[in-house]
């Protein structure tokens, strides 16, 4: 189709083009995650059904949009999965090498079409390799000719038998009336055309313009079944035959046309009680279950009104059956940000109705109408603490948007180097908000990556240690607390300790008499500029380390764990903020300066004397039920200005992430506040222990603590 | 360049200017809160109206001595490279126009502070005017160390 005849459509391409998007990116998405599951089944049909049914309205959609490569590329394809569907070639790797380069191939094509480029991806090797695979692969030759005969017979008119009901009937007559043109059309599909009621209702869409669509037989519902091959349609027009039959053909896979001038001895002849009136009622209720539709009798006025309303409809319906869509309405992130914007300073206005309200309480105890302002204002904060959730609700998406890519990594992993792995993915419906998932994705390939490179071993190895041959990985994300954690294990040979060790001495990173317990040198790995690997490999070892992980995860408010035990494997725990936007902090004051502690991290308050406070390796310490608890002078820490006033007793906001926890000691807790989190803006971001800013009831900035940097820094150190 | 407007304002005796497109708006110093671990230049970040922006105190960026805040002291919030901050400065004296002949690329040695802050140096009459390059005073080398 050309440029022209879009334009004649009548349809903007841009608006279509979002949709033509997400439903593609869908499509490629499916097709890839079902060639993996066909390569660990083998023969599938009932999959192989699926993917054809993907590579096919991937072709029929990109050909809608005019975007030839995708539709050459995904026809091969087609082919191909057509081949393993009759049966006539057998699943090989090669086949699923192939058609997983396809995947890809169209993902980028469509990366393109998003940057609203020319596509100038190359392809015609891809579709060499596939024309062939298919001539080769095939196991029977004789195809060709039996199909032709059969679509040679088909290829000829036929006739319909069209029944009218009463309404149906005067809508005819009054065209007849008028001079109008009584038409039968009749539709003939393209052999193995899927969603035949959806393109019956398109040929409809096209006809709307030029005339009234009286009756389609057989019914859209019928048409449902797939089994039809064509359609007849009773249309009522005053254009020539000719221009409605090059517009249906305009409808991809619509093979043939046929118009012929509907007389009305037709429709006597089958309907010769027509004016009968029990004819007339019976005839109506038969009509009304047929189409399946509109409630009310005034749209039977007008024939062709429920008839078009009942096929978009099933088509509809079919769409929904078949993509098994949940209701979803696509909203700019730009917009949804704004709106979150627009509630977090809803929420700072609210601490300071409730900073006035507190205030004037306090100058005029008996004032019944500020005893109503406070009620109002504890209302409205479980209003605004509703409405915020259910905003934050909305950048909430599933993990799983971020697992669905790993198997396919770890297929390509082992396909390269003959290693068995298994990826066992789950807790994909946990949310998380959506920043988070956008930058997790990165830190967890590099974490996969290295379990897949240097956690599980090579098959052999595996055996010889009497594992199972097939090594494990498992990625899990589920809740814990106000966190969500993900977890990346495997079950290959663990860390080696001492090499580790040796490597970090080796490398200056820590000095030879340092005493370290096992923890300590495990952690090593995410120091900068650390790397075990022996040989650099493709998949990891790119001179990117554990480092760079951490630094991200840490900027999400995330923290990372290891746990590793020799010759049995090694588990990463990230745990991450359950939201970016809007927390509850702890404000506290240090040094004159107010900093909000995010209370998800704060355990307790505790005013410990400043005697109990002992120095052990240069780290302050309190005992706290028996443990040590590590503790961080924020004014230290700082370099905050002190006016020297010797304090006898000092607070401490005991904080953890996961199971590390340690004090920080604050001259006055000021209380707890729902803050907005803001950046500090660009030139001042990655700041060591400050995850962000806020802005207090009283418009002043107050900086939020990092407490994972916080914690790591010390702990680490 | 033919001709520049620019806004001129004071720090200590020296009279400095800035293209005024690059001027977002001028306003009076509010409450500012340091910031940790940031450039010593970085003399902390302000609320502009929701938004967080640092703000530069210019007499430490350029190695000039501290001085009290008077009631002519302003912040001249500055949009470079599609970048928000804000510059502490004694005070804004006025806007002006200045022939691009009457520009003088910057002397080598620069009145004490880094010569690659400096753009050049305007002549009008008597005055001289020191013409600041914007590009320079955020996104210098200091900021990428402090954050390396």
């Amino acid at each position: 189709m050309s440029q022209d005849d879009k334009k004649n459509m009548g349809i903007d391409l841009e608006d279509f083009l979002e949709f033509f998007l997400l439903d593609s990116q869908e499509q490629v998405e499916r097709l890839g995650s079902g060639l993996l599951q066909l390569e660990r089944d083998g023969e599938n049909i009932a999959l192989v059904n699926e993917l054809f049914r993907s590579a096919h309205s991937l072709k029929g959609a990109s050909g809608t949009m005019g975007f030839t490569p995708i539709v050459e590329l995904t026809h091969a394809a087609e082919d191909l999965l057509d081949k393993l569907r009759q049966g006539k070639m057998l699943v090989t790797n090669e086949i699923i090498d192939v058609l997983l380069a396809v995947t890809d191939k169209v993902k980028m094509m469509l990366a393109q079409v998003e940057q609203r480029v020319e596509i100038t991806e190359e392809y015609s090797e891809l579709k060499d390799q596939m024309h062939v695979l298919a001539e080769t692969g095939a196991l029977s030759q004789t195809r060709t000719p039996v199909s032709k005969a059969a679509e040679v017979r088909r290829q000829t008119p036929t006739q319909a038998d069209f029944t009218l009901t009463a309404a149906e009937r005067g809508i005819v007559d009054e065209a007849l009336i008028s001079g109008k043109a009584i038409l039968q059309v009749e539709v003939l599909f393209a052999p193995n055309t899927l969603m035949k009621a959806v393109r019956a209702v398109m040929v409809i869409q096209r006809l709307e313009p030029l005339g009234r669509v009286v009756k389609i037989l057989p019914s859209i519902e019928e048409l449902e079944a797939d089994t039809a091959e064509r359609f007849h349609l009773l249309f009522i027009t005053v254009e020539p035959p000719e221009e409605i039959r090059a517009d249906v053909l305009e409808v991809s896979e619509i093979m043939e046309v046929w118009i012929r001038h509907y007389s009305l001895s037709d429709s006597f002849k089958n309907h010769k009680d027509f004016s009968a009136d029990s004819d007339f009622n019976s005839d109506f209720k038969a009509n009304e279950q047929n189409e399946n539709s509109t409630p009310g009798g005034e749209d039977k006025e007008d024939g062709s009104h429920p008839l078009q309303q009942a096929a978009a409809q099933t088509a509809a319906d079919a769409k929904d059956n078949a993509a098994n869509q949940v209701h979803t309405i696509r909203v700019d992130t730009v917009r949804m940000d704004n709106l979150i914007n627009l509630v977090g300073e809803m929420v700072i206005t609210r601490t300071r109705l409730v900073k006035i309200g507190n205030d004037l309480k306090a100058q005029n105890r008996s004032d019944a109408l500020i005893d109503g302002l406070n009620e109002t204002n504890v209302y409205l904060g479980r209003l605004m603490s509703d409405l915020q959730e259910s905003v934050m609700r909305l950048r909430m998406v599933p993990v799983g948007t971020v697992f669905s890519r790993y198997p396919r990594l770890v297929r390509d992993f082992c396909r390269k180097t003959g290693k068995k792995i298994e990826l066992v993915i789950k807790g994909e419906e946990t949310e998380l908000d959506k920043t988070v998932i956008e930058m997790i994705g990165d830190p967890l390939t590099h974490i996969i990556r290295n379990s897949v490179d240097h956690g599980i071993e090579a098959p052999e190895e595996r055996i010889a240690a009497g594992k199972p041959e097939v090594g494990t990985i498992t990625l899990d994300a589920y809740h814990e607390g106000n966190h969500i954690a993900i977890t990346v294990s495997d079950d290959g040979a663990g860390l080696d300790i001492e090499k580790i060790y040796k490597k970090a001495l080796e490398k200056g990173l820590i000095g030879d008499r340092e005493e370290m317990s096992e923890k300590d040198i495990t952690n090593l790995i995410f120091l900068p500029g650390f790397s075990t690997a022996d040989k650099v490999t493709d998949m990891s070892g790119r001179g990117v380390g554990m480092d760079v992980v951490k630094k991200a995860l840490n900027n999400l408010g995330g923290l990372i764990d290891i746990k590793t035990r020799r010759g049995e494997g090694t588990s990463f725990i990230i745990r991450l903020p359950l939201t970016l936007a809007i927390i509850q902090a702890l404000l506290v004051e240090v040094g004159q300066e107010i900093y909000a502690v995010p209370l998800s991290s704060v355990i307790e308050t505790l005013l410990v004397k400043t005697n109990e406070i002992k120095t052990v390796g240069g780290l302050p310490m309190v005992q706290l039920r028996g443990n040590t608890l590590p503790l961080i002078s924020l004014k230290e820490k700082f370099d905050l200005h002190d006016e020297n006033k010797i304090q006898n007793e000092v607070f401490v906001v005991v904080v953890g992430l996961g199971d590390k926890v340690i004090g920080l000691i604050v001259d006055e807790l000021q209380g707890q506040q729902e803050i907005v989190i803001k950046t500090l803006g660009d030139y001042l971001n990655g700041l060591p222990g400050i995850a962000g800013a806020t802005i207090l009831g009283d418009g002043k900035v107050t900086l939020i603590l990092d407490i994972g940097s916080l914690i790591q820094d010390i702990l680490i150190k | 360049m033919a001709e520049e407007q620019l806004v001129t304002f004071l720090l200590g005796t020296e009279e400095f200017g800035v293209d005024i497109m690059k001027v977002q708006e001028i306003i009076r110093i509010p409450p500012i809160t340091r910031v940790p671990k940031a450039p010593d230049f970085v003399e902390g970040v302000i609320n502009l109206r929701g938004n967080i922006i640092p703000v530069v105190n210019l007499r430490v960026r350029f190695g000039m001595t501290l001085d009290e805040e008077t009631d002519l002291s302003r912040i001249v919030v500055l949009q470079v490279n599609g970048k928000v901050f804000g510059v502490r400065v004694d005070g804004v004296t006025e806007v002006l126009r200045l022939d691009g002949e009457s520009i003088e690329p910057p002397p080598p040695v620069a009145l004490g502070m880094d010569s690659s802050f400096i753009r050049g140096v305007g002549k009008i009459g008597e005055r001289l005017l020191i013409l600041l390059n914007l590009d320079q005073l955020m996104g210098g080398d200091a900021v990428n160390e402090q954050t390396a």
